[in-house]
């Protein structure tokens, strides 16, 4: 026999295959390539006309391909190989125009290309393996569009597609298994049982808790290097001032913005911050609602830094550096070049080698329109944002030169130093200590009052190191303070530190935050205080943090000989760049759904229960209703006891019903008196006995003439019926 | 691949698997490098995917029960015949064959409880009271496909006689294709005519002497002799190797049954499990039966020099 060659072997792999004649399983196909094609236009990939091409061309390729099911298909071949090359050379000239691309700007290309192959294969997918190749497109489809959302709007999409494909899945099975004789069903409710809906709704169900399984022990996404860089802005305003800072979700009230701009609005937005400004007065209230101001890719949760403050005044946090960026005077650095780098301080010198920790890659997308302050874990080693230049100010936070709205997208890499507690405490033994300039700008003595210089004394009065000064006195407040955003107002000459310690004992993030910062610069600890948001709730399914607007945050940061500035958040328990915070994909899921839950109306809360209710409810009825009906089914007779009841049918017809005590033999001799006398009823009694209860058996020509004899009896009993006498 | 005591198979249909899994693959190294939550959300729920479609049908057949529930008494090497199965499966369909070394069948597919009839195929003669079936099932997915062997006990042996050999009476004595041979009373052609008489009603016609019709001029028939003592006995030696062996029951059949239509008696001497056997068969089916049970681990009893014709077929 002889060998086959690579190209018979290819051959016959792609010879083409019978036609798929189940139309349900090229309509579930469809559904799914529709709706992964929808849940990637959705994202914003290609224009009007695109999205038109994809919506209409996909249903019109599989009509076509249903009607052409049977044909050979080589012109049909052609174009479609056509199709795709043509589309190859549009995608490279696509990115071929971004001479500084990144991934990111191939991104939506890519997407587009792959909607044109979808398109372009649903012209020819005649057989099953053509569907299922389809199908499998899909699902690169469905990441495509996995890739691109930031949000929860998929959600919907991805259970349409999953459910789509399980049909599909089921279908093609179901179909395969027709190729084959089926064998009858035993009993009218096993017809039940070859639908195809319960194994579609089981299936999903396995899958969503097998799924959800995985979804808690897997890694969580963007663990490694980024690969995608997104950086995009849908709106150009730049502002006048170089490095100015802008915060329009303030309106009038921005201490930033001398009077009302014109074409800004004149009130300040709910989800507006006033930290975000150039001052942050403790005794001015403002809550921040829960609107979702930005979404944050990160592999972990970090503190995203806005801007920092160095001169407390007794009541309000001002930056020294803020005039300095108004004025547009050094040190203010404008980078033309982009993607941009900014340069890492180096660690102080000193004896100590803190090597940098693991590159934090995040990427924000901004939902609402902030602060021009680029946000990120402190420090940024580099900055992809969409425009140039942006301003970097000396305590190495960042500024852009244009209003940050909504839809604009900007990533920003960090390298936090590798640091944790023992590292901290080492500190202090640096060699070269902390450099005069730092000591003059943070370590000043602040304004404070007697009492709060001695509370901080005596709390620290067993801490030997700055690291455990700190340690100390963020646990007396845990100690003897309260978290709350209700506060009274802050009494007219009275220090927003002093009310806290001593009288209020109540405060948020801003109390919290100073408090610590004051009384660690009356221990001669170099402090500051900065304004950004805390990480916000990780949304598991997306994979990134949703920052909302009540996450607008003050903390401090604390200098530490040999490390650089170290944040530090009294307010909550925020790990070290140092420590190990682990996690899977799934973490925070539970935290996420009964946030999410506790945000829903409560007329939906009901419905969703009434709905959970009659759910479980129908799905009882079902299964008392099958038990029932199991219940009912008789066992099935064997070929012997069928035979006894047709001639215990065909004698009762007759008037002459079997009496309990009468054996086969006599009630088939009581039967032959009867009949005709040419139906030997006595010998079906005879053979009947012997199939029920002899080895032997019977012949299978002995069963036909058993069965056309009782055929012939109950013929007899029917009245105008007459067949032919049975004989041997 | 082979699993545990149910031997269960992974069948080569279940690459459509693998390409979901490496689609499982590249969708890890996506969100690793995009740090896209929803591709890991899509990639848990496609390796959920396959994980219920693996074990899934690894359940469906492990709970399959297949069973003869009729089932015919005689049948013919290569010549098919039809059982009554029932198969019970819970979850998804399964498909069914039989296959061993005895029968073989096609493939049928049951859902749910189903019942219906099957034709097999014996492959060889002898009895067979058991049979293995083949379950394959990929349901409902069909995405990994298992297969497992479930042996069947038949409700009533099946005997399997082998397929008559096309032969005639006139072949024996070394000339036909039979390894078979006239012993002691020679052959049972024209030796047994002993004369010649003129027709009378109720002769049957297939005693027509034709050319003795033609020279006299009226309806001439053989006076044969009594057909009592013409018995054919067939003495079956199926000592040998295999091949020989079947192709000697297949001769004995067909010599048996060309006596049979000869009008003859036929008896046939085999040697049974439980011993040899003599004894006279009045139907193709009877010689079927007779020559499925015979075995070629014994000799065959020695015939009797006064019973009539007889002719040893032996496998060698």
């Amino acid at each position: 026999m002889s060998r086959e060659t690579v190209l018979e072997r290819l051959k016959r792999v792609n010879a083409r295959q019978p036609a798929e004649e189940d139309l349900r399983v090229r309509v579930s196909v469809l559904a799914a390539a529709l709706t992964a094609a929808l849940a990637v236009v959705q994202q914003g990939v290609g224009g009007p006309g695109f999205k038109l091409l994809v919506v209409a061309g996909l249903p019109a390729a599989y009509w076509y391909s249903w009607r052409t099911r049977h044909r050979q298909g080589f012109t049909v071949k052609l174009i479609v190989a056509a199709g795709a090359i043509l589309a190859l050379g549009w995608f490279l000239h696509s990115i071929a125009a971004q001479p500084d691309g990144t991934f990111a700007d191939a991104a939506v290309p890519l997407a587009q290309l792959l909607l044109l192959i979808q398109v372009l294969h649903g012209l020819d997918v005649p057989a099953r393996r053509d569907l299922l190749f389809s199908l499998l497109s899909s699902a690169v489809l469905i990441a495509v569009a996995g890739v691109l959302s930031v949000s929860i709007a998929l959600a919907p999409y991805l259970l349409v597609w999953a459910l789509a494909a399980t049909c599909a899945l089921v279908r093609a099975h179901r179909s395969e298994l027709s190729e084959v004789p089926l064998l009858p069903p035993a009993h009218a409710e096993d017809l039940t049982r070859r639908g195809w809906l319960r194994p579609v709704s089981a299936v999903m169900a396995l899958i969503l808790a097998g799924g959800l399984g995985l979804f808690v022990v897997v890694p969580p996404a963007g663990t490694s290097r980024a690969l995608l860089f997104p950086a995009q802005i849908l709106q150009h305003l730049p502002l006048p001032l170089p490095g100015e800072l802008s915060n329009p979700s303030l309106g009038s009230g921005d201490p930033a913005v001398p009077g009302t701009r014109k074409g800004r609005n004149a009130t300040a937005s709910p989800f507006g911050y006033f930290g975000f400004s150039s001052s942050v007065d403790l005794a001015v209230r403002g809550r921040p609602n829960h609107t979702v101001v930005m979404r944050v890719r990160a592999a972990k949760a970090a503190l995203w830094r806005g801007q920092t403050f160095d001169v407390w005044n007794g009541r309000t946090w001002t930056n020294s550096d803020q005039a300095c960026t108004v004025r547009r005077s050094s040190p203010c650095t404008e980078s033309l070049d982009g993607p941009l780098p900014i340069p890492v301080p180096p660690p102080t010198e000193g004896g100590f080698e803190f090597t940098h920790g693991s590159e934090l890659v995040q990427t924000f997308y901004v939902v609402k329109p902030g602060p021009n302050l680029v946000f990120g874990a402190a420090p940024i080693s580099e900055l992809y944002f969409p425009d140039r230049p942006v301003y970097e100010l000396p305590d190495g936070t960042v500024r852009a030169g244009v209003d940050v709205g909504k839809g604009t997208a900007y990533t920003v890499v960090s390298r936090p130093p590798a640091v944790d507690a023992a590292a901290l405490r080492r500190a202090d033994g640096n060699f070269h200590g902390t450099p005069p300039a730092i000591a003059r700008r943070y370590a000043a003595p602040p304004v404070i009052t007697p009492r709060v210089r001695d509370l901080a004394q005596q709390a620290t009065a067993s801490a030997t190191t700055t690291y455990d000064k700190v340690i100390a006195l963020e646990q007396w407040m845990a100690r003897n303070t309260t978290y709350t955003l209700d506060i009274p107002p802050l009494p007219r000459g009275a220090d927003p530190v002093d009310q806290f310690l001593f009288v209020d004992r109540r405060g948020f993030c801003e109390q919290i935050a100073t408090s610590l910062a004051v009384m660690l610069r009356s221990l001669g600890v170099p402090t500051r205080v900065v304004a950004g948001y805390a990480p916000g709730l990780r949304n598991p399914f997306t994979g990134l943090f949703e920052v909302r607007a009540s996450d607008a945050h003050l903390w401090t940061e604390v200098w530490f000989p040999g490390v650089g500035w170290q944040s530090f958040d009294p307010t909550a328990v925020v790990p070290l760049a140092g420590e190990d915070t682990g996690g899977t994909a799934g973490t925070g899921l539970g935290t996420y759904l009964s946030a999410e839950l506790a945000r829903v109306p409560g007329w939906l809360e009901i419905a969703l229960a009434a709905a959970a209710a009659l759910a479980v409810a129908s799905v009882g009825a079902l299964h008392v209703k099958r038990r029932r009906a199991k219940k009912r089914l008789v066992r099935p007779q064997s070929w012997a006891e069928q035979c006894l009841s047709r001639l215990e049918r065909a004698g009762a017809a007759r008037g002459r019903p079997r009496n309990d005590s009468e054996t086969v033999y006599e009630y088939a001799a009581a039967l032959q008196g009867l009949t005709d006398p040419n139906r030997p009823v006595d010998r079906v009694a005879v053979l009947v006995s012997r199939a029920a209860f002899s080895e032997e058996g019977v012949a299978d020509e002995e069963r036909r003439w058993v069965d056309d004899v009782l055929e012939g009896l109950a013929s007899e009993s029917r009245p105008g019926t007459t067949t032919p006498s049975a004989s041997r | 691949m082979t699993l545990g005591r149910h031997q269960l198979r992974l069948e080569p249909s279940s690459r459509r698997a693998l390409a979901v899994l490496a689609l499982v693959g590249a969708f890890y190294f996506v969100a690793r490098g995009s740090g896209a939550g929803w591709v890991v959300v899509l990639m848990c729920a496609l390796a959920a995917t396959v994980v219920v479609g693996a074990i899934w049908p690894l359940i469906t057949l492990m709970r399959a029960r297949v069973e003869v529930i009729d089932s015919p008494s005689d049948a013919t090497a290569g010549s098919s015949v039809t059982v009554t199965l029932r198969v019970r499966t819970a979850g998804s369909g399964v498909r069914v064959r039989w296959r061993d070394a005895q029968v073989t069948s096609a493939w049928v597919a049951a859902v749910g409880t189903c019942e219906g009839k099957l034709a097999i195929t014996p492959r060889r003669r002898g009895v067979v009271t058991r049979m293995t079936a083949q379950l394959e099932c990929a349901g409902p997915l069909g995405l990994v496909a298992w297969s497992r062997r479930v042996p069947s006990v038949l409700v009533r042996p099946l005997e399997v006689g082998p397929a008559p050999a096309v032969v005639t009476l006139d072949q024996v004595a070394g000339i036909g294709p039979c390894p078979a041979e006239a012993l002691l009373s020679g052959s049972t052609g024209d030796d047994t005519l002993r004369g010649i008489r003129p027709y009378t009603a109720g002769d049957p016609v297939r005693i027509v002497h034709w050319p003795a019709t033609a020279r006299w001029g009226e309806v001439m028939v053989k006076e044969l002799e009594d057909l009592a003592t013409q018995e054919l006995v067939l003495v079956v030696d199926l000592r040998g190797d295999r091949d020989r062996t079947e192709e000697a029951a297949s001769c004995a059949a067909g010599l048996a049954g060309a006596g049979l239509r000869a009008g003859l008696p036929v008896t046939l001497l085999t040697a049974e499990e439980s011993g040899p056997r003599a004894g006279r068969v009045t139907s193709p089916v009877h010689i079927g039966r007779r020559l499925a049970r015979a075995v070629a681990t014994a000799p065959p009893p020695e015939a009797s020099v006064a019973t009539g014709n007889v002719i040893r077929v032996v496998a060698r």
